[in-house]
C-alpha cells in the first residue's frame, strides 16, 4: 500500500515540475504567516454517536510561488482543540495537522471583469489525533484514534482584482479519493504497531473532502500582504464506522514578497 | 460592492450546511438508551466467548423489561444486573443513582493488609502509592504499593527506596487489595526486579465487531531496569489483586528469587474501555483478552500463589497479619 501513496506523491511531484519547466520567468514568491479562528463539528462512529463541536486558534505557513500562469502553493497548518458536547459527559481533545499543495493553471478563459479562473491539482496531506477524555469516577482507557489522509483531487481558484492593491478570490477543491492510514475499530491504545493499523485507498463514496475559501486580499506597500477570509470544509471517510469532519474557518494571513 | 455581497452570500450558503451530512444523535429514551448499551458492549466486550456468554439471550429478556420500564432508575437497576451478569470487575455502569459494580471479591475473605502496621517500624510515604519500612526485629524491608493508578513520578522513587533497604536481607512487596491503575506502573516496579528480558503476559485485542473477533496474540515483555535486586522477594497479594496489580504478579513471579504468598488474585484482566449512554450516564467495559506466557486467560479465575495462607477471623481480632508472618518465613528460610 506504500506503493500506491508514492505513486500519488511522484504523480503530483512530476505535475508540478513538468509545469514549471514550461515557464521561463522569474517566479514570484510570498511566504506567508496564518492564523485566525477554526471551529469544528465532528462525528466518529468508532467511539461515540456524539457529535463534538468547539474551536481554537490555528497556526500555519504559507508559500506561494507564481509564474506566468501557474500557481504552486503551500499551505501547513497546525490545530489543537477541546470538543465537547452539552448531552456528554465526554470531552474530546483533537489535534490536526495539514500540509496542503496545490498546483494550479491559469486556465486562459477570457477574462471578464479582471477575473482569472485557475484549475489545477492539489494533494492534501493530513495526520490528525483525537483523545476521548470521561469525566468518570472510575479509571479506564481513554480511547483514542486518529487517522493519516494523503487525498489528491481538483481544484478551481478564481481571483478578482478589485482594484491595482486588492483583489477577491474563491478557492474550491474537491478530493475523491485518498490514501488512508486510520484505525479501523482496535479501540486500545499504545498496543498496536504500524503495521496493523489498516492501510490502503479509499475511493469516493467512502471518502470526499471538499472545501471552499473566500480571501480578500490587499497589498500593505510593495512587499507585504494582508489577506482575510472564510474558509469551509468537510471531510468524510469510511471503513467499518464512518468518521466526519466540518470547519467553518476565519482566516487572516500575513504574506511577504522578497526581494522586486 | 457586488463582489463583497456576492461573497457574503457565497459564505452564508456554505455556513452550517454541514449539517445535513451529519446525523441526529440517538434519541434519550429508556429503550434507546438500553439498545445503544446492548450494542456498545455486544461489539466491543472481549470476553463473551471466554466466559461462553450469551449476550443474544439478554437483549431478548432485558429488552421486554427496559419497555416496560417507567422511570431512569429502574434502567438503572436493570442494566445493574447485565452487569452483572458479565461478571467482570471491569464492567461498570456510572449514573445518578450510584455505580453498579460485580463483586468479583464476593463470599471469599478479605486477606488485607489491615493489621501490617503492628509488624513496622520507620514507616516513610513515597508519594501517594507507595509506603515502605523496615520490619521489627527482623533484617527486612516492606513496601506496599497501593495503587498502580497514580503519577508516575511515584513509582519513579523505586530506585530509592530499594537503595535505603538494600541492606536488607529480603523484601516483602504487599500489593493486596491494590485495584490496580497503570500496566506501565506496574511494570515500572517490576522491571527493577527482573533477572533478564522476560515474557509475562499475552495480549490480543477486538478488531471488529464479532464476539470472536481478534487480533493474533501480542506478547509483552518485562525488561531488567535499574540495579536489579537479586535477594529474596515476597509478593503478597488477596483477592482484590486486581487488574494490573495482576500484571505486576505475572512479571515478578517469573524471577527465580520471587515468591507469591496469600490468596488467588481478583482475576481482572479486560483493561477496560470507556462508552457512553445518549442519557450521559457513562460505563465501561473490557476490551482484550489477556492470558499468561503459556497462553492461559486468568480472567475470573485470577492468578494463584505458589504459597497460599489466609488471615483467620481470630486474626483480624487479634490484630495479626499471618500472611505478612508467613512472608517473613519465606524470607529467612532462603
Amino acid at each position: 500500500m506504500t506503493k500506491h501513496l508514492l505513486f500519488i506523491c511522484s504523480l503530483f511531484l512530476l505535475v508540478t515540475d513538468l509545469a514549471g519547466q514550461s515557464i521561463a520567468e522569474k517566479p514570484a514568491r510570498y511566504f506567508g504567516l496564518t492564523s485566525g479562528y477554526r471551529n469544528f463539528l465532528v462525528r466518529e462512529e468508532l467511539e461515540s454517536f456524539r457529535n463534538f463541536s468547539g474551536g481554537s486558534i490555528p497556526a500555519g505557513l504559507f508559500y506561494l510561488r507564481e509564474k506566468q500562469g501557474t500557481v504552486f502553493e503551500v499551505q501547513a497548518s497546525a490545530v489543537r482543540a477541546m470538543l465537547d458536547n452539552d448531552n456528554s459527559a465526554m470531552e474530546m481533545d483533537i489535534f490536526v495537522s495539514n500540509v496542503d499543495l496545490a498546483y494550479m493553471w491559469d486556465l486562459a478563459v477570457e477574462k471578464w471583469n479582471n477575473t482569472t479562473l485557475y484549475g489545477g491539482v492539489k494533494l492534501v496531506n493530513q495526520a490528525s489525533a483525537r483523545t476521548y477524555f470521561f469525566n468518570s469516577p472510575i479509571g479506564g482507557q481513554n480511547p483514542f484514534s486518529g487517522e493519516f489522509i494523503s487525498a489528491p483531487g481538483a481544484v478551481a481558484r478564481f481571483t478578482r482584482a478589485i482594484t491595482r492593491r486588492s483583489s477577491i478570490s474563491w478557492k474550491i477543491g474537491w478530493s475523491p479519493m485518498a490514501y488512508l492510514i486510520s484505525r479501523d475499530f482496535h479501540p486500545i491504545r499504545g498496543f498496536q504497531t504500524f503495521g496493523d493499523v489498516p492501510k490502503g485507498i479509499v475511493f469516493s463514496g467512502s471518502f470526499s473532502d471538499v472545501d471552499s475559501e473566500l480571501n480578500y486580499s490587499l497589498a500593505l506597500g510593495d512587499q507585504w500582504w494582508l489577506a482575510t477570509g472564510y474558509r469551509w470544509r468537510y471531510l468524510y471517510y469510511k471503513r467499518s464506522y464512518s468518521y466526519q469532519l466540518a470547519n467553518h474557518e476565519l482566516m487572516i494571513r500575513l504574506s511577504f514578497k522578497p526581494g522586486k | 460592492m457586488k463582489i463583497f455581497v456576492t461573497s457574503a452570500l457565497i459564505a452564508l450558503t456554505l455556513w452550517g450546511c454541514e449539517k445535513v451530512f451529519f446525523e441526529e444523535e440517538p434519541k434519550n429514551d429508556l429503550l434507546t438508551n438500553f439498545e445503544v448499551f446492548w450494542d456498545e458492549v455486544d461489539r466491543n466486550y472481549s470476553f463473551f466467548e471466554v466466559k461462553g456468554l450469551d449476550w443474544d439471550s439478554m437483549y431478548h429478556t432485558y429488552r421486554p423489561l427496559v419497555a416496560a420500564a417507567q422511570s431512569e432508575q429502574e434502567l438503572f437497576e436493570l442494566l445493574s444486573q447485565m452487569v452483572e451478569a458479565l461478571e467482570d470487575g471491569h464492567v461498570n455502569l456510572v449514573s445518578p443513582f450510584g455505580v453498579s459494580a460485580y463483586n468479583f471479591n464476593k463470599g471469599v475473605r478479605d486477606n488485607g493488609p489491615y493489621n501490617v502496621m503492628n509488624y513496622l517500624f520507620n514507616v516513610k510515604e513515597a508519594g501517594n502509592a507507595i509506603v515502605y519500612s523496615e520490619v521489627s526485629q527482623r533484617n527486612i524491608g516492606y513496601i506496599i504499593v497501593k495503587s498502580f493508578g497514580r503519577a508516575r513520578e511515584d513509582y519513579e522513587q523505586i530506585d530509592r527506596i530499594l537503595e535505603e533497604l538494600s541492606d536488607k536481607d529480603g523484601l516483602v512487596i504487599d500489593v493486596r487489595s491494590n485495584g490496580g491503575g497503570s500496566t506501565t506502573n506496574s511494570q515500572l516496579i517490576a522491571s527493577r526486579f527482573a533477572d533478564k528480558e522476560r515474557l509475562y503476559i499475552k495480549i490480543k485485542y477486538k478488531n471488529g465487531p464479532g464476539h470472536g473477533d481478534f487480533s493474533e496474540w501480542y506478547d509483552r515483555t518485562v525488561v531488567p531496569q535499574g540495579k536489579g535486586y537479586t535477594k529474596p522477594v515476597v509478593v503478597l497479594t488477596n483477592r482484590k489483586t486486581y487488574s494490573s496489580s495482576e500484571d505486576f504478579v505475572l512479571a515478578m513471579r517469573l524471577f527465580p528469587n520471587v515468591t507469591v504468598v496469600g490468596d488467588t488474585t481478583g482475576g481482572g484482566s479486560g483493561n477496560p474501555i470507556f462508552r457512553e449512554l445518549p442519557n450521559g450516564w457513562t460505563f465501561r467495559l473490557s476490551s482484550w483478552i489477556a492470558a499468561d506466557p503459556e497462553g492461559n486467560t486468568f480472567e475470573g479465575v485470577g492468578l494463584a500463589p505458589d504459597v497460599v495462607q489466609w488471615n483467620s477471623r481470630q486474626d483480624s481480632v487479634e490484630l495479626r497479619d499471618r500472611i505478612l508472618r508467613e512472608a517473613f518465613r519465606v524470607i529467612e528460610r532462603q
